[in-house]
């Protein structure tokens, strides 16, 4: 009897590793971080506690890898050591007004034999036949409908009869000339046959601006983890491009889901129900990364929200392991809001003091804040410290990764609460694509001018719950006006793209 | 044109959101205090999101478990070291409140309708405090906020004793140095500069429960 008990407990503990790594580190995490700040900074407000657990949970997703990594891990996925047939595979390109001239050129240099090339482009002005390589078939349709998903099916109905695999590469991705031949090496082992979706580890491209190099590093080490940690999963979350998938499975499944805006997300829920799944390979590729704050706030935005839209989808009969990697950046994008209404109660919270007493609480309150905006990143980055050096990143690297990210969650505090709330609220929610152009810096400012009219707000508020009047008063006439014109760039901004899309 | 924004679905979103946050504010206008707010509102948006998203939240319940057991746990945990308990504080609370009062001899009348109590030094007839609810008393030395002490529960596991005015707190040798003296639970000092001779008849209870949940600021 007592056996029996062990060995569930054992089988239920294997099968939610996962959620015990993220138990057990969040516990830790959050009971020493209460203890430190206890001891430091006693009295804790109710507020400074609230804060802790919150912004525990995002990191404690990130250090329960480490937890992990340490735990025995099943055998990775198995390989035939050479071909003993030449399936027929079509590389698909696509693009929607971002290609990338370096990427689109290199499409024809894979070395693999039985492989045709598509451009499958959605632009509103046609790509020019000369950027197109030799062996390419450029694909095009009269609606844009169901976005890259719909792309893809619109291909499968005319060509997806003609091929058993097929690679989906987005605009800036880039491979090596092997990539095909590997991964038809993985696709082709009869153990890997209920694999629907094999994904290559996607590293960035040579990075040419400062914020590029910055991203580049987590970049590189989060792909070296999820690479490692994969086998606790009894499938990802396909990442969209750079993969290989089944056409077969696709077909099962009705093809790529296009009522998501994460088609990729998706269509792997629709292939897990079906019973196949999606494992990362050791193959390498590459994509680019967002050149500037811009495109990587648009891109945040973009998968703020889709994120919150895949999690109407049917995720019943999903395992934990693979519902935590949806909820892990949900994790991250739900503290915006957070932070921003907790600086909302601090800033505020003077018109409700019972006495002079609580400013002192608000003020350790805030520095509590601050000190984790500081610290965090410090400690993730010495936490992740071994695994950046089996992903053969630097220190620091990792920690000035940890502190753009950081600056970053702080610079979309505003823009990423009002999507949230904007999506909640019911707006639909288009698909765009991230721009490519690494030097364009056009437009940023809208969303620095939300945040200083929304903090400096605040900082108003707050003085002029207090008593001074005189300043505060002229000081909100500035911020009205500094928000009313970042509004107007914005509402323009949105015209201007939407009467383009026209 | 921009997005639409707004289906009948999201305004009734939006609606719900609205009244929230006006009822929390009216609410917290009234009880006035902060904690109150942050507690009202997420108490009601988790309750609407149940409403709202019965099915996702049903979907994920083995993550919502995973979550709120490392809630729980973490907090427990935290709340074990530092054992609380209410009576034990409204106990310290009276206590560090009859130093104050030194022993005089004071009688307390209600003179307001929302419960508010006035304690009168019997000899001169001077009112030298007044307590609020059960949880703060303000003292009064000719006619100026002279200190309040407040227990305050539910996680911050304190009682303050906060002087405004650094001399007569000097002259009347309550407090060693600090503007601010505050107590644990179990009526040890643990910010201000410790002097025994305020804790001599403290004694430490452990609580048989050791720890509260965060929805307790409610209960004092």
């Amino acid at each position: 009897m007592i056996g029996r008990v062990a060995s569930g407990i054992t089988s239920w503990v294997r099968d939610h590793r996962t959620g015990v790594a993220f138990l057990l580190t969040h516990t830790l995490l959050y009971g020493s971080a209460l203890l430190v700040l206890g001891a430091s900074f006693l009295p804790l407000g109710p507020l400074a506690i609230f804060w802790v657990l919150v912004v525990t949970v995002p990191v404690a997703f990130d250090l329960s890898d480490v937890v992990l990594l340490w735990l025995p891990r099943p055998d990775p996925l198995p390989r035939l050591d050479t071909l003993s047939r030449q399936p027929r595979v079509a590389l698909l390109y696509l693009t929607c007004d971002d290609y990338v001239w370096s990427s689109l050129a290199a499409i024809g240099n894979q070395s693999y034999e039985a492989l045709d090339c598509y451009v499958l482009d959605d632009s509103r002005n046609p790509l020019p036949l000369e950027c197109v390589p030799t062996p390419a078939i450029v694909v095009r349709r009269a609606t844009r409908a169901g976005f890259k998903a719909g792309n893809i099916n619109h291909w499968l109905r005319l060509y997806g009869a003609s091929y058993e695999y097929i690679v989906v590469l987005d605009s800036d991705s880039e491979l090596p000339p092997h990539f095909v031949s590997d991964m038809l090496k993985f696709a082709e082992h009869p153990k890997n046959a209920q694999v629907a979706n094999f994904q290559a580890l996607t590293f960035p491209s040579a990075p040419e601006t400062m914020l590029q190099r910055c991203l580049a590093a987590g970049h590189s080490y989060r792909m070296r983890v999820a690479s490692a940690l994969q086998t606790h999963s009894e499938s990802i979350l396909s990442w969209g491009h750079n993969n290989l998938i089944r056409v077969s499975a696709l077909e099962d499944v009705g093809g790529f889901d296009e009522a998501y805006v994460a088609e990729d997300a998706a269509t792997t829920l629709r292939l897990i129900h079906r019973g196949y799944f999606c494992k990362i390979v050791e193959v390498v590729s590459y994509e680019g990364i967002p050149g500037n704050l811009e495109a990587l706030a648009s891109r945040t935005l973009r998968w703020t929200r889709q994120t919150l839209q895949i999690l109407g989808a049917n995720w019943s009969g999903i395992r934990l392991c693979t519902k935590l990697q949806i909820l892990r950046p949900l994790a991250s994008y739900l503290l915006h809001p957070i932070l921003l209404a907790s600086l909302c109660v601090a800033a505020l919270s003077q018109r409700f003091s019972n006495d002079r007493s609580d400013d002192i609480l608000q003020v350790r309150f805030v520095f509590i804040q601050i000190a984790s905006l500081v610290g965090m990143p410090l400690a993730l980055a010495v936490a992740k410290w071994p695994l950046a050096r089996a992903a053969k990143t630097t220190l620091r690297a990792v920690i000035v990764n940890q502190f753009v990210m950081t600056s970053l969650s702080c610079y979309l505090m505003v823009p990423t609460t009002l999507a949230i709330v904007r999506h909640v609220a019911g707006e639909r929610f288009t698909f765009t694509p991230t721009s490519k152009d690494a030097q364009r810096n056009q437009g940023s400012s809208s969303y620095a001018m939300l945040n200083v009219g929304v903090l400096s707000g605040l900082i108003v508020a707050s003085v002029t719950l207090r008593g001074n009047y005189r300043f505060s008063w002229i000081g909100l006439a500035i911020i009205a006006l500094i928000s009313f014109l970042a509004l107007l760039h914005r509402h323009i901004s949105l015209l201007k793209r939407n009467g383009d899309a026209a | 044109m921009p997005p639409k924004s707004g289906t009948a679905h999201g305004l009734g979103w939006w609606h719900l959101q609205l009244a929230l946050l006006l009822i929390s504010i009216v609410l917290t206008w009234w009880v006035r205090t902060v904690v109150d707010l942050v507690v009202l509102y997420s108490s009601a948006l988790v309750a609407f999101t149940i409403l709202k998203y019965p099915k996702l939240l049903w979907q994920f319940r083995d993550v919502w478990l995973y979550i709120g057991l490392a809630f729980t746990i973490g907090y427990a945990w935290y709340g074990f070291w530092v054992p609380i308990d209410v009576q034990q504080a409204r106990r310290v609370f009276l206590e560090i409140s009859s130093r104050i009062d030194e022993g005089r001899d004071v009688e307390s009348l209600v003179q307001k309708a929302d419960g508010t109590t006035k304690f009168m030094d019997t000899t001169s007839h001077h009112v030298i405090a007044e307590e609020v609810g059960s949880g703060e008393r303000r003292y009064f030395r000719n006619g100026t906020l002279f200190a309040t002490v407040k227990a305050v529960y539910g996680g911050v596991r304190r009682t303050e004793v906060t002087y405004f005015d650094r001399e007569k707190r000097d002259e009347w040798g309550i407090a060693p140095s600090f503007l601010r003296d505050t107590f644990d639970y179990a009526g040890h000092p643990i910010l201000a500069e410790y002097d025994p001779q305020h804790s001599g008849n403290l004694t430490p209870i452990l609580s048989p429960f050791p720890f509260v949940l965060p929805v307790v600021p409610f209960g004092y």
